[in-house]
């Protein structure tokens, strides 16, 4: 990793909110869902909130930091639980990424945290059924799980903002 | 640093664009994962990454298989088809009680236990004998 | 995982701003192409019609796929229409086309055949040489006397003294000699019952109407035996072979563009007498419900031959069916024998997926016989043998 700034500042940047992220991937993963594995996505608010504030490459480095660093936390490292977690964490960052790029006018916090949100879901879904229960039973919870996002979306969204708002009284 | 876009909740025009693609998806997702018409002849059990075998829901008879954690007990009466026992935890699957629309699934997912109910009109478009 | 990270004081702005243009729009036409191919494919199903009456003894269902609703409607009627005359032209046994023609037949007179079975009786002449009569299309008073010609179920089996009576005179295809459409009868004991052939005749023939109606997709299912041609849409026509001794699907098979899959059994009509079953498929050489097979499955582009096929290679069993396969030209054969074990042609093995519920049975895979083998030509080896 060559930069012309100082390793050691941005590392830690990056290093404290992917801390923050990890801690909130392992806080979510005790909570239940009706397919294991299948998380809401909670972390995704610090993602969002790197993303806005210091562009996609830092955000691509601390959600994957939060995917493989949580899943070693937690002992899933490897296993179906971390490949539904990257999965999932991937498809929010390309949509991320995509609207990053090319809609910025158009789109705000909310759209992007939407987006990211239900494709992270239906991804998880997807892999789910691809690689771990083919049957087609599982694809039922698809509009259970559009809705679920949507709603963890907005959700972070308002956190985000709410959080953003208050660092933005902060210095940096 | 310079940042030219704030955090801010305010909700534009492709927000909007986004979450009305989204909210549509999910009738879309309900239309193309559910609707399947036709009386249910038979079902199709899944355990696990075997084979999925077929049973007809003519007779009444119990089915014992084998999944991930254990032994899921699938009842077949009157050409309707329930989990009658299942190993996981929540018992989800056997508190959905009794199912016989075609199309229609059943999951004990801890298990890796699946039924789907299938048709005539589903699985084959003509039965020769 | 190695990301550029040399521009963070920079605004995020490097992006060329055409290019953000570009993308959206792209992005649109993604999502359009989405939803349309997703109304697309639900579309499809709507254009699948599925029409049912009761034709030739049987239920028969017509599914056609076509996206002018009136014409699949219309087409439809029309078929039914001509299944109803069809039956009554080729009863066995009521008063009609066939049953006069018998008459005229025993009466050993030239005559000039009716067109509506004039086709139909050459056809059953032709398939009865190839299967060495095994097929016979005039034994219709031995099957009387079974009591298979009527409405009724029967009861008892024909006392020894009638069948060996009957068997004493029983006439063949070759009793009836054809000109032209002229023809003249041999044999007074010739009675034409065309149970074995009518069937899949009219089928064939109600397919190539569609067909020239403008429909490309269409499958005809008369009481269990079926054509199909082109597709269901999403895939091609699947069809479910129903289990001869228990319930339920035992295969299924994926019919190509123009072929039909017709199944004689043991257990689709007979009796029951003393302890035993008799069902309806006449050994012409003995003049007893042939014993051999259980069910024989034919699958063939030609619905005539199908139908005609399954019959002859049902009577001939597990030990002489590959002599009629070869010279009536169906390689593509299912058969189950007595013992419950499969028995399959190599190629039909390829199309047939045997379903999982039904895998304990034994499956014998046996070799056609070439198809220029010739009958009379006694070739040491070549015939197939268990």
């Amino acid at each position: 990793m060559s930069s012309q700034f100082e390793i050691t500042e941005e590392d830690k940047k990056i290093a404290s909110f992917a801390a923050l992220a990890i801690a909130i991937h392992v806080l979510e993963s005790g909570l239940p869902s009706p397919v294991p594995g299948i998380k809401p996505g909670l972390a995704n608010i610090i993602t969002l909130l790197v993303l806005f504030r210091y562009g996609w490459r830092f955000a691509a480095w601390v959600s994957l930091l939060r995917v493989t660093a949580g899943s070693l936390l937690l002992g899933t490292f490897m296993s179906p639980t971390f490949v539904l977690s990257l999965a999932g964490a991937l498809a929010s960052l390309l949509t991320m990424l995509l609207l990053w790029t090319t809609a910025r006018p158009w789109v705000g916090l909310t759209g992007i945290s939407v987006l990211a949100s239900v494709s992270h879901v239906m991804a998880q879904l997807f892999v789910a059924w691809w690689l771990f229960i083919p049957h087609p039973g599982i694809l039922v919870l698809a509009p259970l799980l559009v809705t679920a996002g949507i709603l963890f979306g907005i959700f972070n969204a308002i956190i985000a903002s709410s959080i953003e708002n208050r660092l933005e009284a902060d210095p940096e | 640093m310079n940042r030219n876009f704030t955090g801010s909740l305010e909700i534009k025009i492709g927000d909007w664009l986004i979450i009305l693609c989204c909210l549509l998806l999910i009738p879309l997702a309900w239309v193309m994962t559910t609707h399947q018409p036709g009386a249910t002849t038979a079902i199709e059990i899944t355990a696990d990454d075997k084979t999925p075998v077929i049973y007809s829901v003519t007779n009444n008879h119990s089915v014992n298989v084998t999944g991930e954690l254990g032994q899921s007990v699938i009842e077949i009466r009157d050409g309707k088809v329930r989990f009658s026992d299942s190993p996981c935890n929540s018992k989800v699957c056997i508190l959905s009680g009794w199912h016989q629309h075609s199309g229609d699934h059943i999951v004990c997912l801890p298990n890796k236990v699946g039924i789907t109910l299938l048709s005539q009109n589903d699985r084959f478009d003509g039965i020769n004998f | 995982m190695m990301f550029y990270i040399s521009s963070w004081n920079t605004p995020c702005n490097n992006i060329q701003l055409f290019a953000r243009f570009d993308l959206m729009r792209w992005l649109a036409t993604l999502l359009l192409a989405i939803a349309l191919a997703a109304t697309l494919t639900a579309c499809d199903r709507q254009n699948l019609h599925r029409y049912q009456s009761f034709a030739f003894g049987t239920l028969i269902e017509i599914k056609i796929r076509n996206s002018d609703s009136s014409l699949a409607d219309q087409a439809s009627a029309r078929l039914f229409n001509d299944f109803d005359s069809m039956h009554k032209d080729w009863h066995a046994w009521e008063a009609g086309k066939l049953t006069q023609t018998s008459d005229l037949l025993v009466k050993a007179e030239w005559f000039t055949a009716d067109d509506s079975v004039l086709e139909l009786i050459k056809l059953a002449q032709q398939y009865s040489q190839l299967s060495n009569g095994l097929f016979n299309p005039v034994i219709g008073k031995l099957i009387h006397a079974w009591g298979f010609q009527g409405a009724e179920q029967p009861e008892m089996p024909p006392s020894q003294e009638k069948i060996d009576k009957l068997l004493a005179d029983l006439p063949g295809a070759n009793d009836i000699e054809i000109d032209g459409s002229m023809m003249r009868g041999h044999n007074d004991q010739i009675s034409l019952d065309l149970g074995a052939i009518a069937k899949g005749y009219a089928v064939a023939a109600g397919i190539q109407k569609l067909r020239a109606k403008g429909i490309q997709n269409a499958l005809i299912n008369a009481g269990g035996d079926l054509c199909g041609i082109g597709s269901q849409g999403e895939r091609n026509w699947r069809i479910g072979i129903r289990n001869p001794s228990a319930e339920g699907i035992m295969a299924s098979i994926e019919l190509n563009n123009d072929e039909c899959v017709f199944t004689s059994g043991d257990y689709e009509r007979f009796f029951s007498h003393d302890g035993k079953r008799y069902h309806h498929i006449i050994d012409p050489r003995n003049g007893y419900p042939a014993d051999k097979a259980v069910s024989v499955t034919v699958l063939h582009n030609n619905g005539a031959i199908a139908d005609a096929a399954s019959t002859a290679l049902f009577i001939a069993g597990p030990n002489g069916w590959q002599e009629i396969a070869a010279k009536m030209g169906v390689s593509d054969i299912m058969m189950i024998d007595r013992q419950g074990r499969i028995i399959m042609t190599p190629s039909m093995q390829k199309r047939i997926k045997l379903e999982a519920s039904d895998s304990n049975r034994a499956v014998l895979i046996r070799e056609p016989l070439p198809a220029d083998f010739s009958a009379g030509s006694s070739r040491p080896g070549k015939r197939g043998h268990e």
